[in-house]
């Protein structure tokens, strides 16, 4: 074999700490590890991510997964303020080593709320004001993906990233896909299912394909927790028993009814199509208990128009729940305390 | 694909014009001639093709592939690469982008099938290592936009019959063996088709007045369009007398010339030139 080429380019290739230092380990997920670093010539900071290979020494797999490309292809291509910045991509192909370098966020979604949450008894609230911005910058963020044809499919706080001048940006877009033709559930080719936490109703219902409304759900869902500083439908995921078959989320289906009461057919009009709405009818009869709820656990947030805005995010038809471009335009977005973009 | 071409890695990293393309061709076109050079670059399409038939894959993927192809000898040279592994590998990522993926050694068979043992002498190890350059060398933009799409709708809005839209189809096919994607956009590529087609429609006549005025009413640089017939022209003309026989020759000339030292191909070039 020739290979003018590969020796051409493996010459002139930087490593990674050629062009960074490497100041410690951030935290791992499903298809990588995080690194804090900063450049060697500018001296900023940023956030590497490195991953790790399908099959360990397997020379002949390919080291690119499917979610190392989607994070890769789709950040590298879209710019803009409220989605995190790609600054480049670093390999070794002799290591088979995948490097993505990221602009560095000083918090994720899940720290903030964990330091008003759970670290505290009490719970403390967060102030509407920041509350409002973060989320106006969620949706400006998602609006631009949803303009774009790409859906995130893995909205939830700790994919939110925090930058130190109080930015938002939309992380991990490794489930990220462009959505012009039709989408299957995640569960059929892909490894990894989303969240189910924050995971729609029609996907849990057994909805065959992805949609912009499932991404608002989510959002719906992580608003929600802004407010109340806990997670809103903390289901119980049921495992897989056999490759065979998708097991059906019942706990966490369970969880929003308790909440938002059982969907009828006059408020989702498709339900019936569903391939698990057969299953629906185990369930109680549970009534929409969705304001008392939100008192109880925020007793001090009274935003009328927020309130609004939240049940709209959490409508169960998909068709009917609002979309991010038209949740930018809601009156609560219109009111003091208004939103900022830092 | 993110929804505006003009904000696109396509528009903004990967739009190439024709001085880059000719510049780089240099190298290579110090081993064999120009006709040569095309051929050897329909073969591969061919191989891409034929992969693309027999593993019932999406047109649009192919497409991808072969604008990666051509992406990837804008920057470098048949010589002292891998054309084969180059396009296997385009292949394998195309697959992958376009949200169709397979595994590696179902494309490295495919293309072996395609090929013939002779001439493709690679494994799958080959190919997830090439994966790296690939990527490296497209500096990691892989999103494409095609000219299929807006094609199809130009076509029906038009209500041009059946037959032209087909050959419209494969004329787009074809496209792909040549540099115009890499210079121009897709829908500008759309219309030129359908105007080099419109020409060809048996009973143009019956359609020449809708489709001067659809023309008109389009507002596009007609000057663009008809450098893009020309280009395809021309591609059918250098089409005429390829033959994959011929293959062989041309990869032995590459093969040849890179064992060589440098300086005893330019002479070697130098009589090739003269013997013309
Ligand atoms: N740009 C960044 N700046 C700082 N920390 C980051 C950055 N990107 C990611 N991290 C940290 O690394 C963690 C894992 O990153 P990421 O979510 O991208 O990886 P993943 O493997 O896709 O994980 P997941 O299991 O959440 O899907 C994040 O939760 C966050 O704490």
């Amino acid at each position: 074999m020739d290979r003018t080429y590969h020796n051409k380019k493996d010459a002139l290739r930087l490593k990674i700490e050629d062009k960074y230092k490497v100041q410690g380990f951030i935290n791992s997920g499903t298809y990588g590890e995080v690194y804090k670093a900063h450049s060697l010539k500018t001296n900023k900071e940023f956030a590497i991510k490195v991953f790790k290979l399908d099959k360990g020494g397997d020379y002949s797999s390919s080291a690119f997964s499917q979610s190392a490309c989607r994070e890769i292809t789709i950040t590298r291509e879209i710019n803009h303020e409220n989605i995190v910045h790609l600054e480049e991509v670093i390999i070794e192909p002799k290591e088979r080593k995948i490097a993505i370098v990221f602009d560095y966020s000083e918090y994720d979604l899940l720290q903030i709320l964990h330091s008003h949450g759970l670290a505290h008894p009490n719970r403390i609230p967060m102030h509407e004001f920041i509350m409002k911005s973060i989320l106006y910058q969620l949706l400006n963020g998602l609006a631009y993906l949803h303009a774009n044809w790409i859906l995130h499919r893995d909205l939830k706080p700790a994919n939110i990233l925090i930058m130190k001048d109080g930015t938002v940006k939309i992380g991990d877009l490794g489930l990220a896909r462009f959505f012009q033709e039709p989408i299957q559930p995640l569960i059929n080719g892909d490894k990894v299912v989303v969240t189910i936490w924050y995971r729609a109703p029609e996907l849990l219902l057994g909805a065959k394909h992805y949609t912009k409304a499932v991404d608002m759900w989510a959002i719906g869902c992580i608003f929600a927790e802004l407010i109340i500083t806990k997670p809103l439908f903390k289901g119980e995921e049921a495992k897989m028993e056999n490759k065979k078959q998708i097991p059906f989320q019942r706990d966490q289906l369970k969880k929003i009814f308790e909440i938002l009461g059982v969907p009828t057919k006059q408020q989702w009009n498709d339900i019936d199509h569903l391939p698990e709405s057969k299953n629906l009818k185990g369930f109680g009869d549970y009534k929409n208990t969705f304001e008392s709820y939100m008192k109880q656990n925020a007793p001090t947030w009274n935003s009328k128009s927020g309130f609004d805005l939240l049940t709209r995010m959490l409508i169960y038809d998909p068709k009917r729940r609002i979309t991010a471009e038209e949740a930018l335009d809601h009156p609560y977005f219109k009111e003091e305390p208004l939103p900022v973009m830092k | 694909m993110t929804a505006n071409y003009w904000e696109s890695s396509q528009a903004l990293k990967w739009k190439l014009t024709k001085e880059e393309l000719e510049e780089n061709r240099k190298e290579d076109l110090k081993y064999m001639t120009e006709r040569e050079y095309w051929h050897l670059n329909y073969y591969c399409c061919n191989v891409a093709f034929k992969i693309g038939r027999s593993m019932q894959l999406r047109q649009k993927i192919i497409a991808t592939a072969l604008t990666y192809f051509r992406r990837f000898y804008s920057r470098n040279s048949f010589r002292g690469s891998e054309p084969l592994l180059v396009l296997t590998t385009c292949i394998y990522v195309a697959t992958k982008i376009e949200e169709y993926p397979l595994h590696i050694k179902n494309v490295v068979d495919e293309a072996k099938n395609a090929v013939g043992e002779t001439l493709f002498k690679f494994d799958c190890a080959n190919v997830a290592e090439f994966e790296f350059y690939l990527m490296e060398e497209m500096d990691f933009y892989l999103i494409v936009h095609h000219s299929y799409r807006t094609l199809v709708k130009l076509m029906s809005d038009l209500k041009l019959p059946i037959s032209s839209i087909q050959q419209a189809w494969w004329v787009t096919n074809d496209v792909y063996r040549t540099d115009i994607p890499l210079l121009y956009p897709p829908h500008i590529i759309a219309i030129a088709v359908i105007f080099l087609v419109s020409v060809l429609i048996p009973d143009a006549n019956k359609y020449k007045d809708k489709i001067k005025e659809w023309f008109i009413g389009l507002n596009v640089d007609m000057t663009e369009i008809v450098e893009i017939s020309q280009e395809i022209i021309n591609f059918y003309e250098l089409w005429t007398d390829f033959n994959e026989k011929n293959i062989y020759g041309i990869f032995k000339k590459l093969r040849v010339s890179s064992s060589y030292n440098d300086n005893n191909n330019t002479t070697k070039a130098h009589n090739e030139k003269k013997k013309k």
